[in-house]
């Protein structure tokens, strides 16, 4: 395909037949520097040209006499007569002058202060490029509506973004980075970022945004002129701000004795210090012991230049992040080069090819049972973390096995962490070829191709566990490997001309797009040896206890789509989009949807009779849409299967068979699921610019959502199958204030964004609700989603502090009478029995909230003093919280010789009658520890010095003095995560996990140093 | 003309364009696995679609504990660990939730529907008649397989199970329960009589399909499930009889010469085989291991989950030689990973482990021969008994004598190979005690005997006692019987069955949880 491209490309040189030639310049009209790039043309002719890094412009015209028209992006253009050959230089009148930014949008761009829609850009972006975090950590707290939250701080883990409230649970935004879905980029290469946050932005986007927003990232392009280096180096540590602490060997004792007295059964001999004194020695701090200083490092340079003809750029980025608990890491390479060639006035093609690799290694945390820092706690303190002969050390020593039993089936933290040898690069490798074809004056075709390679490899070995604890006595080595192809050809016409007053902008698209996958991966059991020399796949005996696998799929989607824009005369802004989108991953008689899209906005400003002097904008917009999404439904979802396993065994000599089943029974009328959106917004500017408002308003509605309905008890079906079944609404508000003044020596800017997003499912399969399952050991279950609830609520039953007497408990009775937590005493949790029926049960349980924050808000404070920069974020969160699940086993004495939190010395007692915390107990009848309850649940709002950035650029002088003249060096630190205020008890609000805190990876505080030169 | 050349390259371009999106280009068929379109054709299919069924047999929460904590209710055995859920579920103050018996319930009724589609697809296919044959019997024996261990649990005269019916379009699928446990009973007794009907007996199999269930198979659950059955209707009994005479008179069962041969995994297919979960050590069974001392002296990580009561000690005769087989207690010897030890335990709750299947551990090298290396999916390759032909003998006993008939030839049977004497004119008493200490720690489900035989309320109003040694690790150490586990309230109204995973209520508009819970 690519083929034909280049052939048409040959055919379409050709050379205009001249007769006149103008020359001239073209500078700005305020401050005199010469414009790079404005484009030129002859009015009513093909005849176009750019100008050159001096700002100037030769054309030639066929016709003798004409009008030459100048424009430039953020320019009014000008339009100027000519009679044979002249030299006409032209002053472009900037109509930016703090009229913002051209933003760009869905395969075009637009001036921000023209959006009819809700879209938002980055702002800062170059002081933003200075932080040590990924892309994605930046927008959080910096745009109204784009809500970053952060997974923990597992350096291998990527934040969720959620833009105006989860639609589908699946929901993702779409990356698109110039013009390409999904393809590779490095931080320092960011030239813009723009949200689009309604559907009628998005629209555009169609199949591949659901209700997830798309985020545009335009990198720098090649640019003409002489070349240019830009070379960045940042390098900080990280470290927790906050971690648990658990209970030393004495008082881990005393607990176990006090909860066997308290609960009436033996005292056992392993906690006794004068029978097993080795059990009454503090030997490890396993919270110090697994946790490190981490650190962080980035390098990256840009460099690009070129001519008229052919511009060139390429540009390279490396990072490094060790994590802040052991053996965690991520580590990215990734480069580009990109070449624009002009083959003639009309025909430019350009070509980019991006690469990037990343490997890391994370850490299991958000389990109960072996999660490394909750097995830090449960670690016996007594235990070391190596043996004498260098092994890892189990829950007792070899001369102590006898003990191993009353400690619990714990795993070795340290070990956990270290022994983790994964090797599993994922590299990703993208070209884009681009032909636009400028024709017939107003129109322009463009061509774009991307082929991309998605590759994975992963090669884990898995050694034994031989050390008391949680043994397992095999090792295996894991080794998989996966390939994505995907190419993705979009064509589309374009057509723009300015009649009069009338602005009229037109386009027209077809893409198609395919994927192809192929995999496989087996797992080998029983390396005679564990020395990491040997660890080969042949070095394994068994290759039968797991059968290899092999995965190959394809899918396909087509979409045809057309944007039509009006404007008149600067004041009336009207745009509709269509777009019908049909893929392979729908049953072929229900494949296909029509989403269609419409904006309008009204620029009250610019109306003749507008006349307020320190109102210099306002702007009514409004916009509705829909947008397509299949993005939950997995390939081949409307087949019914069979699927294959090896879990019976029959014979004599018990051999392993295969047995096939239909897994899960399809649902045929699958069709799209829609993301309808209305947006209506009010720009306003004050001050001559200065001061600029945004407010937006929108209502989400999620239909014909796509999930899997949990079959009914008796249906017996394995994988639930993936039906439209629910619907579900997000509306909120979005307010953003910014306020820039100064001069050229002290410039300053202030911004602040707050949105509220209230989130509710209003249908789903015809069922009340159904758990999320996330699941704390098994035990606890306290997230499920719920008509009229938004996904992943917290579904509790209601505590009411702690019973201080045996009678309080007994008088804890319900209308009859009866006693509702009969096994209660003092000292124990008193639940409340909702429905009065005398027991504690499920049908006591009520919503209370949930993880993801319904407000968010952030503010950010940019300066600049001579050579100082100073840039500081504040970032916050409201109304969420978190199910502090980590005391559900650490500030419990009933879990089976766990060592426990150190906030256990201050449990409930007939003494300490002030505590929170139950009574100790080895036995928890009443089931404080057992019980989903808003016990567990805290505030997890928070408010957060985000990040604080001073820079200094050397004085052009010292350049010059130390021969670098044309050399900008910028010197600068940066925090993260500086100052956290929160009432959160655990390590830190930001959990993930769906907002359930098993001792989950915590989010690091960062503190780095860099430099950035510019040549 | 060159405005024509760029129409004409458009033109082409979009002609090349839509093409691509001929219909084709949408649609792929799936790799790797066959589907529903073009499945059920070959015998081999059937073969993989009646394998499916063994699937269940891997699930640790069915054939390691699931179920088996409700066992742990019984006064044999006590909870050997801190772990409120396993204790709450053993004083009857838990809600079904937990993740040790959610599964019973679901996995259950996957076996039903991956029966149910043998069921549907096979009869009208063209295969050998032996094969179809051998398919809808194996389909019908499980289906009836999987009711059979959930209809005691949930269901009693108060309501029964929700009937999943071959054929049922999904959105029919939310099915209400019966009336009564009896017709769950009745339904899968006429299901367990087709597969006896269509399946050999144990011996026309060949080596590989040893596990397979077989005629005396089907007989020896009718037989379970008519006993079952006459809490609510007295007629079973003599059905009771008949299908245990139906085992008996084929001659093809016996019991094993000696009572601790029966765990040996040598005898796992030997003359008392009658159906039990076949096990490896990939997959299968982990109740050995989660009887096993807690981390196994260092050696092997062992559970140490259910621990005997001083109670079923002390029902064993003095003479029963099924004492010293059933139960390990301090200073008795043992074979353990090649070594002879004598036992004690530092963590044993009543100082006292089940022995009866401790068989795999025995040697040096059972690390990958007859015990599995992952301590997490600790299998091993003894089979457990699910039912075996001493049992068959006590439905027989029990069903003669609870019908006011003699059952002291079946009964003594069993006494006999115990080397004990015979006991003439026996009455229930003798049968509950037999019954108890023939079976104890295996799947009989001692506690649904107690609760069947209403006799639950007043032995959980007792405590259950252990043994608490002077020092726990001297295998020597002299010790004093005390109470361990504290009485239970047991309400015999409510706790008659269990409660429903709640989860699997959520699901259904039809599905009602146990009155009570």
């Amino acid at each position: 395909m690519n083929k034909l491209l280049l052939l048409i490309c040959f055919l379409f040189i050709g050379k205009a037949y001249a007769q006149v030639v103008i020359t001239g310049k073209v500078v700005d009209a305020q401050t005199n520097e010469p414009l790079i790039g404005a484009s030129i043309h002859v009015k009513g002719s093909t005849n176009g040209t750019i100008t050159n890094v001096e700002g100037v412009y030769r054309i030639e015209s066929s016709a003798d006499s004409g009008v030459i028209v100048a424009s430039f992006l953020g320019y009014s253009s000008q339009e100027n007569s000519f009679a044979g050959s002249a030299t006409i230089n032209v002053a472009l009148e900037s109509d930016l002058v703090n009229l913002g930014d051209v933003l760009v949008i869905g395969y075009g761009q637009v001036k921000e202060k023209d959006l009819s829609t809700a879209v938002s850009p980055l702002k800062n972006i170059q002081e933003i490029k200075s932080r040590a975090t990924g892309v994605s950590s930046m927008l959080q707290g910096n745009i109204a509506g784009v809500n970053v939250v952060n997974n923990g701080g597992d350096p291998d883990k990527e934040p969720s973004i959620i833009i105006r409230g989860l639609g589908s649970p699946g929901d993702k935004p779409l990356w698109v980075v110039d013009g390409v879905p999904g393809a590779p980029f490095n931080s320092q290469e960011v030239e813009s970022i723009t949200v689009l946050k309604d559907a009628a932005s998005a629209a555009i986007y169609g199949a591949n945004v659901g209700s997830g927003g798309v985020i545009i990232v335009t990198t720098k392009q090649a640019a003409e002129g002489k070349v240019s280096i830009e070379a960045n180096y940042t390098r900080g540590i990280q470290q927790a701000w906050r971690t648990p602490e658990a209970l030393n060997a004495p008082q881990f004792n005393d607990i176990k004795n006090l909860a066997a007295d308290n609960a009436g059964t033996p005292r056992n001999d392993a906690y006794n210090a004068s029978v097993y004194p080795f059990g009454n020695t503090t030997r490890t701090n396993w919270v110090d012991e697994i946790f490190r200083t981490g650190s962080v490092e980035r390098f990256s340079v840009i460099m690009s230049g070129g001519s008229d003809k052919v511009k060139a750029l390429a540009a390279f980025e490396t990072t490094n992040n060790q994590g802040i608990l052991l053996n965690t890491q991520q580590k990215t390479l990734g480069g580009r080069v990109n070449l624009d060639f002009k083959l003639s006035d009309h025909v430019k093609v350009s070509q980019w090819v991006r690469a990037k690799r990343s490997q890391g290694n994370s850490a299991l945390t958000a389990e109960g049972y072996t999660g490394a820092i909750i097995s830090a706690i449960y670690m016996p303190p007594s235990a070391s973390v190596y043996n004498e002969d260098g092994t890892f050390g189990g829950v007792v020593t070899e001369e102590n096995l006898d003990k191993a039993g009353s400690y619990g089936d714990i795993v070795n933290p340290v070990a956990t962490l270290m022994r983790k040898d994964i090797y599993n690069p994922t590299t990703q490798l993208h070209s884009t070829t681009k032909l636009t074809i400028d024709f017939l004056k107003d129109f322009s075709f463009n061509s774009q191709y991307t082929i991309s390679s998605n590759q994975n490899q992963t090669q884990e070995f898995i050694p034994s566990r031989p050390e008391p604890g949680k043994s397992v006595l095999e090792n295996s080595k894991i080794a998989s490997t996966y390939e994505e192809i995907n190419w993705l050809w979009e064509n589309t016409i374009a057509y723009q001309n300015q009649i009069g007053k009338h602005n009229i902008n037109l386009l027209g698209g077809y893409s198609t797009n395919y994927k192809n996958n192929r995999g496989f991966g087996l797992q080998v059991y029983n390396f005679d040896s564990e020395d990491p020399l040997l660890r080969h796949l042949n070095k394994g005996q068994n290759w039968s206890k797991s059968q290899p696998y092999e995965n190959r799929s394809e899918e396909a989607f087509t979409s045809l789509f057309g944007r039509a824009t009006y404007v008149y005369g600067g004041r009336y802004f009207i745009t509709g989009s269509v777009r019908k989108d049909a893929t392979s991953n729908l049953y072929t008689d229900n494949n296909s949807g029509v989403f269609p899209a419409v904006s309008g906005a009204w620029k009250l400003s610019s109306e003749p009779f507008f006349n307020i002097e320190k109102v210099s904008l306002v702007k009514l917009r409004a916009s509705w849409g829909q947008i397509g999404n299949v993005s939950t439904v997995p390939r081949y979802s409307h087949q019914a299967t069979i699927t294959t396993g090896r879990g019976g065994v029959l014979g004599k000599d018990a051999q392993r068979i295969t047995g096939g089943w239909q897994e899960t029974v399809p649902d045929l009328s699958l069709t799209w699921e829609t993301s309808e959106q209305l947006n209506i917004g009010l720009d306003m500017d004050f001050f001559d610019h200065k001061l600029s408002f945004v407010g937006d308003y929108f209502i989400k509605t999620t239909k014909d959502l796509i999930q899997q309905l949990q079959p009914t008890p008796t249906a017996g079906v394995d994988v639930a199958p993936y039906s439209n079944v629910g619907e579900v609404e997000n509306k909120g508000f979005e307010l953003a204030l910014n306020y820039n003044n100064g001069d050229a020596q002290f410039k300053y800017n202030i911004g602040a964004n707050l949105s509220m997003v209230n989130s509710e499912v209003k249908e789903f399969g015809g069922i009340e609700l159904y758990s999320n399952d996330v699941t704390v050991r098994g035990v606890l279950s306290p997230v499920y989603s719920a008509i009229g609830e938004p996904w992943y609520s917290y579904y509790l039953i209601e505590s009411d502090g702690i019973f201080q007497s045996d009678a309080e408990a007994a008088n804890h009775v319900n209308k009859d009478g009866k006693r509702i937590q009969p096994d209660a005493v003092a000292g124990d949790l008193k639940f409340i029995d909702k429905n009065d029926d005398g027991i504690i049960n499920d049908e006591d349980r009520e919503f209370m909230g949930s993880s993801i924050p319904t407000l968010h808000y952030g503010f950010n404070f940019n300066c600049s003093y001579k050579g100082f920069d100073l840039a500081m974020l504040w970032q916050g969160t409201g109304q969420s919280k978190v199910f502090n699940a980590f005391k559900s086993t650490t500030l419990t004495a009933s879990e089976q010789g766990y060592n426990m939190s150190s906030d256990i010395l201050d449990a409930w007692s007939p003494s300490n009658t002030g505590s929170d915390i139950p009574r100790i107990s080895a036995t928890d009848p009443n089931k404080n520890f057992q019980t989903n309850s808003d016990w567990f649940l805290e505030d997890g709002s928070y408010l957060r010095l985000k990040n604080l950035t001073i820079g200094y650029t050397l004085p052009n002088n010292l350049m010059n003095k130390i021969k670098l003249n044309g050399t900008k060096l910028r010197l600068y630190v940066t925090g993260e995560n500086l100052l956290t205020f929160t009432n959160y008890s655990g390590m830190d609000p930001e959990v993930g996990n769906h907002g359930v805190d098993v001792g989950n990876y915590p989010v690091a505080r960062v503190m780095s140093f860099g430099v950035t030169l510019n040549y | 003309m060159k405005n024509n050349i760029i129409y004409t390259a458009i033109i082409v371009l979009s002609t090349l364009l839509f093409s691509a999106c001929a219909d084709d280009f949408l649609e792929y068929d799936k790799y790797g696995d066959q589907s529903t379109g073009n499945f059920w054709k070959t015998e081999s299919d059937v073969q993989l679609a009646i394998n499916g069924l063994y699937d269940v047999f891997s699930n640790g929460n069915i054939t390691g504990r699931g179920f088996m904590w409700y066992i742990c209710a019984s006064d044999d055995m006590v909870v050997g660990r801190d772990k409120t859920q396993s204790v709450n579920m053993k004083n009857f103050i838990d809600d079904g939730s937990n993740g040790y018996t959610a599964q019973n319930w679901p996995e259950m009724y996957k076996l039903i529907a991956k029966a149910n589609a043998v069921l549907v697809n096979v009869p009208e296919m063209e295969i050998s008649q032996d094969l179809k044959n051998q398919a809808l019997g194996e389909a019908y024996f499980f289906r009836a397989w999987a009711y059979m261990w959930l209809a005691p649990r949930y269901g009693d005269s108060r309501a029964g199970l929700p009937i999943a019916e071959q054929g049922l379009k999904i959105e029919e699928m939310d099915v209400a329960r019966t009336d009564n446990v009896s017709n769950t009973y009745l339904y899968l007794i006429e299901d367990f009589k087709k597969a006896a009907d269509l399946l050999p007996f144990f011996d026309a199999y060949e080596d590989a399909d040893f596990g397979r269930p077989h005629k005396t198979a089907c007989w020896a659950y009718i037989a379970k499930a008519y006993l079952y059955n006459a809490e609510y209707d007295k007629s079973s009994y003599p059905k009771v009889v008949e299908f245990a005479d139906k085992v008996i008179a084929t001659n093809k069962h016996a019991l094993e010469d000696n009572y601790e041969d029966v765990f040996k995994i040598e005898n796992n297919w030997g003359k008392e085989y009658i159906w039990s979960f076949v096990s490896n050590t990939e997959v299968g069974a982990i109740t050995p291991s989660v009887y096993l001392e807690n981390k196994g002296w260092g050696k092997y990580n062992g559970w140490g989950y259910w621990h005997a009561t001083e109670e079923l000690y002390q029902a064993f005769e003095e003479t029963d030689p099924r004492r010293e087989a059933t139960i390990l207690k301090f200073g008795d010897e043992f074979q353990f990973f090649g070594e002879t030890m004598k036992y004690w335990s530092t963590n044993n709750r009543t100082g006292m482990q089940f022995r009866k299947f401790m068989d795999p551990y025995k040697n040096a090298d059972c690390i990958n021969t007859t015990v599995n290396p992952d301590g997490d999916n600790p299998t091993t390759t003894l089979n457990m008994p699910l039912i075996r032909y001493a049992e068959v003998l006590l439905f027989k006993a029990e069903a003669l004598i609870a019908d006011g008939k003699n059952g002291d030839e079946p009964l003594n049977e069993v006494r006999q190979r115990a080397g004990l004497g015979k006991i003439t004119g026996a009455v229930m008493n003798d049968l509950k005690h037999e019954r108890r200490v023939e079976l104890a720690g295996e799947w009989a489900d001692r506690h649904y005997d107690l609760v069947r035989w209403h006799d639950a309320e007043a032995v959980y109003a007792q405590p259950l006692h252990g043994r608490i040694h002077e020092n726990q690790s001297d295998p020597e150490s002299s010790y004093t019987v005390q109470e361990v586990w504290p009485a239970r309230n047991f309400d015999p109204v409510k706790h008659h069955v269990w409660p429903i995973p709640p989860q699997e209520i959520e699901k259904s508009k039809l599905l009602k949880q146990n009155a009570g819970y």
